[in-house]
């Protein structure tokens, strides 16, 4: 840009330095001067002529006086021509003064030359005439007479040729002598003679005024007037002429320099000419490499394309069908694949000549709509008949970015079988959610079974217990007493106070007493513990009925309340294998609303596979934590057993899955699942084998009220 | 050698040596021209030829330097040079005319009294449209005078009143002078003061007791004519202009020169074309002196002459009015009572005499000249063969000036 900008400012100063030196060095002025030179030439010779002329005259060579006053005209128009066409040299000064020297001059000498025809003809005239009669007076007188007269007409002649003072005397003598003499004015010869001298003085008069126009016409300086003025031309002409020269040489200066800049320029031009073709043939190389590339990619594509099932074809913004891919030509109508490019939309726009299509209309106004950029695509289903069948086609018509391949894309693929498809995987789906209900009953039936189980082992080992504890009750003892009171019934006191086994008695009586005392209060205990796991029991059965209408009744209790709980349903098994149990609860456990009986049996369960994956090692320890985090309060057990492999880890609250060997897999599943439900969670974490796990139960502190499924599983 | 290579040119050149050098040759001219063929380079060779009086040697051509001296055969070599250079294209002519020429050459002859020859070298044209406008009465303010009117082709180109009628019958103070052969006077008007008759030809449209109009009046009507319109666009290519309608009719008036008048077939050898009184008449034209003033192609109106030369004419004279001749133009005491000496072609048809048309008869305006001009009287015979001398000079009008 730059340098084309610099090269156009060369291109223009030079232009305009070599348009005003071409403006200077014009030759304005040679043709000017030529004329000017034809002008006083014309008036030279005219003046010239007219000197001719009069001296002709003067000299008798001339008798008439139409050539002088034809060269007067020359010279008149010879003077008016010169100074109506000074030219350029008008605004001279010196010129112009000269010119109106050269006028005044000119008329001058044309008002001479006028007053000179004047008297030259009188005089001319008067001379003959004085001749004529002097002769006649000659011949007509005696020899006295004859010699005044001679005397006169050669004085008067000599007077006329030299117009000298002394010549003048002498022929004003000559007349006084003459016309002293009377006999020449006698009447027959008074008229003549009085004629003669008339002419004589006529000559006197007008001879000298006619050489004095003479002499100042002859000596008007008109010749040397515009030889100067000529001199004074050529000088400014010549000056003209210097400076169109410097001009010139100017003009071939820059010429000659830009001529220079051209050549330079041709030759970078050339230069960069170069370059660019060699960039040119590499840009070609690689223009043919692009193509190849891009040949390759379109046969790449158009494979591709026309491996699709589906029917695709481009269409411009007429609708002419400009690519179609194999599926298309080889399904759609031969007609509207042709090399004519027909017209997809006429074709879908006309059902009645393609009855096959049901809904061509529908087609052709989103392929309209998208065509007109309603919207960026636009799908609908076709529906087509065919001889055997009836197919249904998803028609996607998506709109290109501009570009000269086309400006839609009409994807057609056929969805008959994915219809039918759809219709069995319902079917199968319906078929699937009976059997996920059945399953779910049944997994329901396990959890509750499961759980009812766990509790019922607790109440088999309390009544165990019972059992034990009624079979060593001192009852029986007590029974032995009685009926030894019963056989001494009738010497009751001397029993008492004789007998040794009476003297026995009361404090065996204090002492059984005692015991069964004992043994009441532990079996009140122990009955205690079983109606609270029967309850649990029952609870547990209405919350799985509840289940089915209603969640468990919201309580709002301490979750480490609901951890000792826990602890204390487990307890014996604990203690058998014993387990030691660290708790270690958070000081700001907030009381929260929870389903007590849920969360209860997730921490049973959660306690129960700790206190298994616990039992096996020594110094079993099961470490409890409840602690707060934000919105919820978290729940964590954690033991030093077995641990979780990394890869049970992923699957560990999947339905059915399990480690023991007696386990059924639903345990942490359904606890996972109830977690959930509460708008909490479960997680679990494990270092790996033999590291310890440890779960987590987060509960929300502020439960949101989830909608239940209503419907029973 | 030198004037031979002048001759070499000059034979070369359309302009004949032998032409020119009988008629200026006496004396020798300082300097000659010459002009090559066609005119292109014309070489001031006056300077030339003498190469040896030092003489500056101003060329034209504009390539060799101002003020060098340059030897005759240089130019020779030079002129091509000039003519490749072409710096300087020269004049085209010579400033004379073939025909003027050759009438220069006509003249040189004893005779006082040159016979007329036919005007050449006039546009046919311009003398048509100028015709048509000498005849159209529209040049005067109230369409009643036309340039005809005054200068009548059948009273001898004038209007054989003692003094000129204009519009409204208004009178002037001057004779009107014929304007057959007007073109061969130096002047124009009695009093010779305007030069030529494009210069006239206004003159009489402008004077309020002539035509009393104005160039606007005339091109406005003129301009209403669509035949004189398409004349004057065929013939000038321009609409009409005052300079043009001056042009046509100064063109027309050019061509009336009467030949063929029986002097001249005397002049040109024919003794009998004229009777013998009429020859003796001419004799006495000259001897009396007549031809000091009447002389050359037109027998006057080449000079200004004094009326009254040897006599006074005026005092005897009541209705004298304004004599004071070419005084009135160019108040020179010299030129008091100076008129333009008329011609006297065709002076049979044009009485009355003098400017103011003071005599009425040929034969009393050839005394009254005798007297006051020559200082003689004439007798009633010498009367007569001048007059019948002076009707020779009558010359044929022609049909196509009417």
């Amino acid at each position: 840009m730059n340098r084309l900008l610099i090269h156009s400012a060369v291109l223009a100063i030079a232009l305009i330095v070599l348009i005003g030196l071409f403006i200077g060095s014009t030759d304005n002025s040679s043709r000017a001067y030529s004329e000017f030179e034809r002008r006083i030439r014309s008036l030279e010779h005219a003046n010239l002529n007219l000197d001719s002329s009069v001296l002709a005259l003067r000299l008798g060579i001339q008798h008439n006086y139409d050539q002088l006053t034809f060269h007067e005209t020359e010279l008149q128009n010879s003077l008016n021509d010169l100074e109506a066409n000074l030219g350029i040299w008008h605004e001279n000064p010196g010129v112009n003064q000269l010119a109106t020297i050269l006028q005044k001059l000119g008329e001058s000498k044309l008002t001479q030359s006028s007053d000179f025809k004047a008297s030259h003809s009188i005089v001319k005239n008067s001379l003959a005439a004085f001749s004529t009669i002097a002769r006649r007076l000659q011949n007509s007188n005696n020899d006295e007479q004859k010699s005044l007269i001679t005397d006169l007409e050669s004085c008067g002649l000599r007077f006329y040729t030299s117009g000298y003072n002394v010549d003048e005397l002498a022929f004003r003598n000559a007349i006084d002598a003459i016309m002293a003499d009377e006999a020449l004015f006698a009447d027959h010869q008074k008229r003549s003679t009085s004629l003669l001298l008339r002419h004589s003085y006529k000559l006197i008069e007008l001879r000298n005024d006619m050489q004095q126009s003479l002499q100042s016409l002859v000596q008007t300086t008109v010749r040397q007037t515009t030889e100067q003025l000529k001199e004074r031309v050529s000088i400014l002409y010549h000056h003209n002429r210097e400076r169109q020269a410097g001009y010139r040489i100017g003009l071939i200066a820059v010429s000659l320099l830009l001529f220079a800049y051209c050549v330079v320029q041709a030759f970078w031009v050339y230069k960069y000419a170069r370059a660019l073709q060699n960039s040119n043939q590499e840009l070609e190389k690689r223009v043919e490499e692009r193509t190849a590339d891009l040949r390759d990619s379109k046969e790449f594509f158009q494979t591709v394309l026309d491996s699709i099932h589906a029917q695709v074809c481009v269409l411009d913004e007429t609708g002419n069908i400009i690519e179609a891919n194999a599926a298309f030509k080889r399904i759609e109508s031969p007609s509207h694949t042709g090399d004519a490019s027909p017209n997809y939309l006429e074709y879908c726009n006309a059902p009645e000549q393609n009855q096959s299509i049901a809904n061509g209309k529908v087609l052709g106004k989103e392929i309209r709509a998208v065509l007109n950029a309603d919207k960026p695509y636009g799908t609908c289903e076709l529906n087509e008949f065919h001889i055997e069948e009836s197919r249904t086609y998803q028609v996607n018509v998506t709109r290109l970015p501009e570009s000269s391949l086309g400006r839609v894309v009409v994807a057609k693929s056929n969805i008959t079988d994915r219809i039918v498809a759809e219709k069995e995987r319902e079917q199968l789906h319906k078929e699937l959610q009976d059997a996920a209900r059945q399953a779910g009953m049944a997994e329901v039936a396990a959890g509750v079974l499961h759980n009812v189980g766990n509790v019922l082992n607790s109440v088999n080992v309390s009544s165990t217990v019972l059992r034990d504890r009624i079979d060593s009750s001192p009852v029986k003892q007590l029974v032995r007493a009685a009926d030894v009171i019963q056989g001494q019934s009738d010497q009751l006191s001397e029993f008492f106070a004789s007998d040794p086994r009476g003297e026995h008695f009361p404090s065996l009586l204090t002492q059984l007493s005692s015991n069964l005392d004992e043994e009441n209060k532990y079996l009140a205990e122990e009955v205690t513990t079983i109606a609270k796991n029967i309850d649990h029991i029952k609870e547990i059965v209405s919350m799985h009925q509840s289940f089915v209408k209603k969640r468990g009744v919201m309580e709002t209790i301490n979750p480490i309340d609901l951890v000792e709980d826990a602890l204390r349903i487990n307890e014996a098994s604990l203690n058998r294998h014993q387990v030691a149990i660290v708790r270690n609860y958070g000081s700001s456990v907030p009381v929260i609303p929870m389903a007590r009986h849920e969360v209860l049996q997730i921490l049973v369960n959660l306690i129960k596979n700790a206190k298994q994956a616990a039992a096996e090692t020594s110094e079993a320890c099961i470490q409890l934590i409840v602690s707060r985090e934000d919105d919820f309060v978290t729940i964590e057990v954690r033991d030093n057993g077995i641990g979780i492999p990394e890869h049970h880890l992923q699957k560990i609250f999947c339905y059915g899955f399990t480690t023991k060997d007696d386990g059924n897999g639903f345990g942490l599943h359904s606890s996972a699942n109830a977690a959930r439900e509460f708008g909490g969670s479960l997680s679990a974490h494990s270092e790996g084998e033999g590291t310890g796990a440890t779960f987590k139960l987060r509960l929300p502190t502020k439960p949101e009220t989830k909608e239940v499924d209503a419907t029973p599983v | 050698m030198s004037y031979g290579f002048a001759l070499l040119l000059q034979s070369a050149s359309e302009v004949s040596a032998q032409a020119i050098c009988p008629q200026i040759a006496l004396p020798l001219p300082q300097s000659l021209d010459a002009m090559l063929i066609g005119g292109w380079v014309y070489v001031d060779l006056g300077t030339v030829w003498m190469p040896d009086n030092g003489l500056k040697y101003q060329n034209s051509l504009g390539l060799l330097l101002p003020t060098q001296r340059i030897q005759g055969l240089t130019v020779l070599f030079l002129l091509p040079l000039g003519l490749i250079f072409g710096c300087t294209p020269a004049a085209t002519d010579s400033g004379l005319s073939l025909q003027q020429q050759s009438r220069f050459v006509a003249t040189v002859t004893k005779q006082p009294i040159a016979p007329l020859t036919e005007p050449m070298g006039l546009t046919q044209a311009k003398v048509a449209l100028g015709k048509v406008l000498f005849y159209d009465a529209r040049l005067s303010h109230d369409n009643s005078v036309s340039c005809a009117s005054c200068h009548d082709m059948n009273k001898g180109g004038a209007d054989g009143l003692r003094t000129a009628v204009g519009i409204g019958g208004q009178v002037g103070q001057k004779n009107t002078p014929t304007v057959l052969n007007s073109s061969l006077s130096l002047a124009q008007f009695w009093d010779g003061r305007v030069r030529t008759l494009e210069e006239q030809a206004s003159g009489p449209i402008h004077n309020p007791i002539e035509m009393g109009s104005d160039w606007e009046e005339v091109v406005h009507k003129l301009k209403r004519d669509a035949k004189l319109v398409a004349q004057f666009h065929s013939t000038y290519r321009s609409s009409i202009k005052p300079e043009l309608i001056v042009d046509a009719i100064a063109t027309f008036e050019r061509s009336l020169i009467t030949t063929d008048s029986p002097f001249d077939h005397y002049l040109r050898g024919d003794e009998s074309a004229i009777p013998p009184q009429a020859i003796s008449g001419y004799a006495l034209f000259r001897e009396i002196g007549c031809t000091s003033c009447h002389q050359g192609r037109a027998v006057g109106g080449n000079m200004f002459q004094k009326f009254g030369v040897m006599a006074t004419p005026l005092s005897d004279h009541p209705d004298a009015v304004s004599d004071e001749g070419r005084f009135v133009v160019t108040e020179r005491t010299e030129d008091m009572h100076r008129y333009k000496v008329p011609s006297l072609r065709n002076v049979d048809l044009t009485a009355p005499y003098f400017h103011d048309g003071r005599t009425e008869t040929l034969a009393d305006a050839i005394r009254e000249m005798a007297l006051y001009q020559l200082g003689t009287e004439l007798s009633d015979t010498e009367v007569q063969e001048l007059e019948m001398f002076l009707k020779s000079l009558t010359g044929k009008i022609k049909s196509d000036w009417l």
